[in-house]
């Protein structure tokens, strides 16, 4: 047997911007990397709560910086980008996350408004970021991006095909990078979330999510956003090098489930 | 609760919640928990639409009831017109109000009872509770308190409260409810087809059903007798037509004993057999009569006792000596059910449909007796647009499926991948569209139920579910 060459299983001492960090996933993800040691540059729309997330982080004794930072805008996109990596001197992870839900039949008459918001949101601005990191991950020496996407990327429940769209795009966007990137040894891989209690969800009755998670999941339950982090991390390791252009349910077993 | 429109990812459709919160009405209990509901979401004329979109005819007009098809503009308006008007409004201790009136004055024009007036309720169970009330009353305000007992027959349906109930003839509705009442007595269910004895003709065996009754109510003695109570032609017991010559035969025992016929035509009634009531096409003579379902075609719930004014001068009579009668319901005559009601026969009267229905009744059952010859029918039988098909293991010897195996319930199933909706009321299965269908869907509905009828052939043949 040859011996391991223990590649490193810790994002300690990389930098990591995450987007969407006010809550939620994206929330669960700053704390966990920054509790591993990363440099994290945390950014939602939603400035004080992020700062929230930020000093919280703080005081744990973890090192992260916050920004307020909506992804629908591109030239905020650049400037943020730029100033996370003066600040640390590098970026090395990026992790898209930000996102929102905006359902409804596709003869609504708000349709089209939803259509450009979602889409904006959860599939242009993720080019847009990793166009914007591009120049500082080629210098990193494990660089890596993971989007956020969705099991609505890989099936699709109805009245919600404008979020179905963007998610699957997300995944495909993903896909076309990998290859594209892979020569350099940029790694892009994408999680789909199945049913997570986050602020998303958090308007579905108790009873509900119950009633859905036994039905419709391997493990009969909703999953927290932390279970959603610790998939994100693992394909942030360096060790997770050969890893790519993969679309990685972490939904409990509900693609694999069939009633 | 219905959720917002952002949260539509990860939320359990209705089907899913349904076990939760709903206790289901007239239901295989455990068969629901193992395969759920069937969520119907919206519909428009004949057809229904279910959660995830499946298009399906509602050939039992949802529970016999929806003569004039869904989505009608006119009852919507009705409804929200007279909901901005007056909302609520009740007729205890003399109060009234129009829209009672002018529904109460269509139904005395229109009754299958000379002079009568009506009394409202919700439901056809209410309605039947009631003319057990009335009869019950009457006799004491006559001065015959021991005249209380009722007949009606096995197979019969009249509801499930517990008069209604007590006079309901099928096993469900009694088995461990406690039902029937000790003043309900039941007679053999006027069906020729499995009642009739070897070698009997129909007429003998009217004559047979007449007798049975004529001795029941002599060993119970006449004066502990009110009334007798049946469907013109029976509905939820398996769509029986009587014989010929059946109600006349019945109508003389009953006259000889002073009983009273009560006619429930809950689903009879405002066309479906092709005339405006049941007891018109079943030569009927009834005292009193039920109405309720098609009156107002479903849109609101809204029920009528129909009796005559001598009726009534008795109750009036009696209040001289007792005071208050003291039977009503908060929505006796809700305005709103009374306004749509009466907007639904206006539209029947307006669209002629009773005779739409009674030349389309021609061709359904022209159209179902087609399937006289399948291996697996034994009977079908109905009358306008009421119909049903009967299947059998043996058409020989008529001999039944055991009913543990289910045939009707998957023939219904079968129905229902094809896109329409029946009931299998144990093996036999009833029909009963709204009345607005035209030939062509009356082609439709036949041409989906023979796909059900020949899958479910095949699987009888594979042996199916036989243990
Ligand atoms: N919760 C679930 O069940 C679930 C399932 C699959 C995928 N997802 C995806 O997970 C990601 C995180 O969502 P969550 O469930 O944690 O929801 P969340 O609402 O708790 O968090 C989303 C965060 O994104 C931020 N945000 C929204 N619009 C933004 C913008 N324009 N710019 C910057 N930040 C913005 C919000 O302020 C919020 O802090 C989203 O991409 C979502 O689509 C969620
Ligand atoms: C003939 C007859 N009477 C009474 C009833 C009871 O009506 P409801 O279910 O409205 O109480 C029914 C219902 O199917 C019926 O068919």
């Amino acid at each position: 047997m040859t011996e391991l060459s223990t590649l490193s299983r810790s994002v300690a001492g990389k930098t990591a911007l995450i987007t969407g960090c006010a809550s939620g996933m994206g929330r669960a993800t700053a704390m966990l990397f920054a509790a591993e040691g990363a440099n994290v540059a945390a950014t939602d729309i939603n400035g004080p709560g992020v700062e929230a997330v930020v000093a919280g982080i703080r005081e744990a004794g973890r090192e992260a910086t916050a920004w307020t930072l909506d992804v629908g805008d591109g030239d905020a996109i650049e400037r943020v980008v730029g100033e996370v990596a003066d600040r640390y001197g590098c970026l090395d992870i990026l992790v898209n996350n930000a996102g929102i839900s905006r359902g409804g039949p596709i003869d609504a008459d708000e349709y089209e408004a939803r259509w450009q918001e979602t889409v904006n949101v959860l599939l242009t601005a993720h080019q847009r970021t990793i166009r914007a990191a591009l120049p500082y991950l080629r210098k990193s020496d494990s660089p890596r991006i993971v989007n956020i996407a969705s099991t609505e990327g890989l099936g699709a429940t109805a009245m919600n095909s404008a979020y179905s769209a963007a998610k699957t795009g997300v995944i495909g966007l993903t896909r076309g990078l990998a290859v594209e990137l892979g020569k350099e040894g940029i790694t892009v891989n994408c999680i789909c979330p199945g049913p997570i209690r986050t602020a998303m969800t958090e308007r579905i009755p108790e009873e509900h999510k119950q009633i859905y998670a036994r039905r419709r999941t391997a493990l009969r339950r909703y999953g927290d956003p932390e279970e959603v982090a610790h998939g994100t991390l693992h394909l942030c390791l360096p060790a997770s090098s050969f890893i790519t252009g993969v679309a990685l349910p972490v939904d409990g077993g509900l693609t694999v489930r069939r009633a | 609760m219905s959720l917002p429109a952002e949260a539509t990812s990860f939320a359990p459709s209705t089907s899913d919640r349904d076990h939760l919160s709903v206790l289901h009405p007239t239901t295989d209990l455990p068969a629901l928990r193992r395969d759920g509901p069937l969520v119907i979401e919206r519909g428009q004329g004949i057809r229904v639409w279910d959660e995830d979109g499946n298009e399906y005819i509602e050939g039992l007009a949802g529970l016999w009831c929806t003569a004039l098809g869904y989505g009608v503009e006119e009852l919507a308006e009705a409804a929200a017109e007279q909901i901005r008007k007056l909302s609520f409004a009740h007729l205890f201790a003399g109060r009234s109000h129009e829209p009672a009136v002018a529904l109460a004055e269509k139904l005395r024009e229109i009754a299958p009872i000379p002079n009568a007036k009506a009394f409202f309720g919700t439901s056809g169970s209410d309605a039947n509770d009631t003319q057990v009330k009335l009869v019950w009353y009457y006799n004491n305000a006559l001065g015959r308190p021991e005249k209380k007992k009722i007949i009606s027959r096995r197979r019969g349906y009249h509801g499930v409260s517990v008069a209604a109930g007590s006079m309901t003839g099928l096993p469900p509705f009694h088995k461990s409810f406690d039902l029937p009442l000790p003043q309900f007595r039941h007679v053999t269910c006027p069906h020729y087809y499995r009642e009739g004895e070897p070698g009997e003709t129909e007429a003998e065996f009217t004559a047979r059903l007449a007798a049975e009754l004529d001795e029941l109510i002599r060993a119970e003695g006449p004066e502990t007798v009110a009334a007798f109570i049946a469907e013109p032609v029976l509905g939820a017991g398996g769509v029986v037509v009587p014989p010929e010559g059946y109600y006349p035969a019945i109508q003389a025992v009953l006259d000889e004993h002073d009983v009273l016929l009560i006619d429930d035509e809950v689903i009879c009634g405002f066309g479906r057999l092709g005339t405006p009531f049941g007891a018109e096409a079943m030569e009927m003579r009834p005292d009193t009569a039920s109405v309720a379902k098609a009156l107002s075609s479903a849109y609101l719930p809204i029920s009528a006792v129909l009796v005559p004014d001598e009726m009534v001068d008795v109750f009036v009579e009696a209040g001289e000596r007792w005071g208050v009668f003291g039977h009503g319901f908060t929505y006796t005559g809700h305005p709103v059910c009374a306004a749509v009601a009466l907007k639904a026969l206006e539209l029947m009267e307006e669209r002629n449909l009773f005779a739409h229905a009674a030349r389309v009744g021609h061709y359904f059952q022209a159209g179902l007796r087609r399937f006289a010859d399948h291996p697996l029918v034994g009977e079908t039988r109905g009358k306008g647009l009421l119909g049903a098909c009967e299947l059998v293991a043996d058409r020989q010897s008529r001999e039944a499926f055991p009913i543990q195996r289910g045939v009707g319930a998957y023939c219904m199933q079968r129905c229902l991948d094809h896109g329409l909706i029946v009931r299998a009321l144990g093996d036999t299965v009833a029909f009963c569209p709204p009345l607005i269908v035209t030939e062509s869907d009356v082609d439709e509905i036949l041409e989906r139920f023979g796909r059900g009828l020949n899958d479910t052939l095949a699987w009888v043949e594979t042996g199916g579910a036989a243990s």
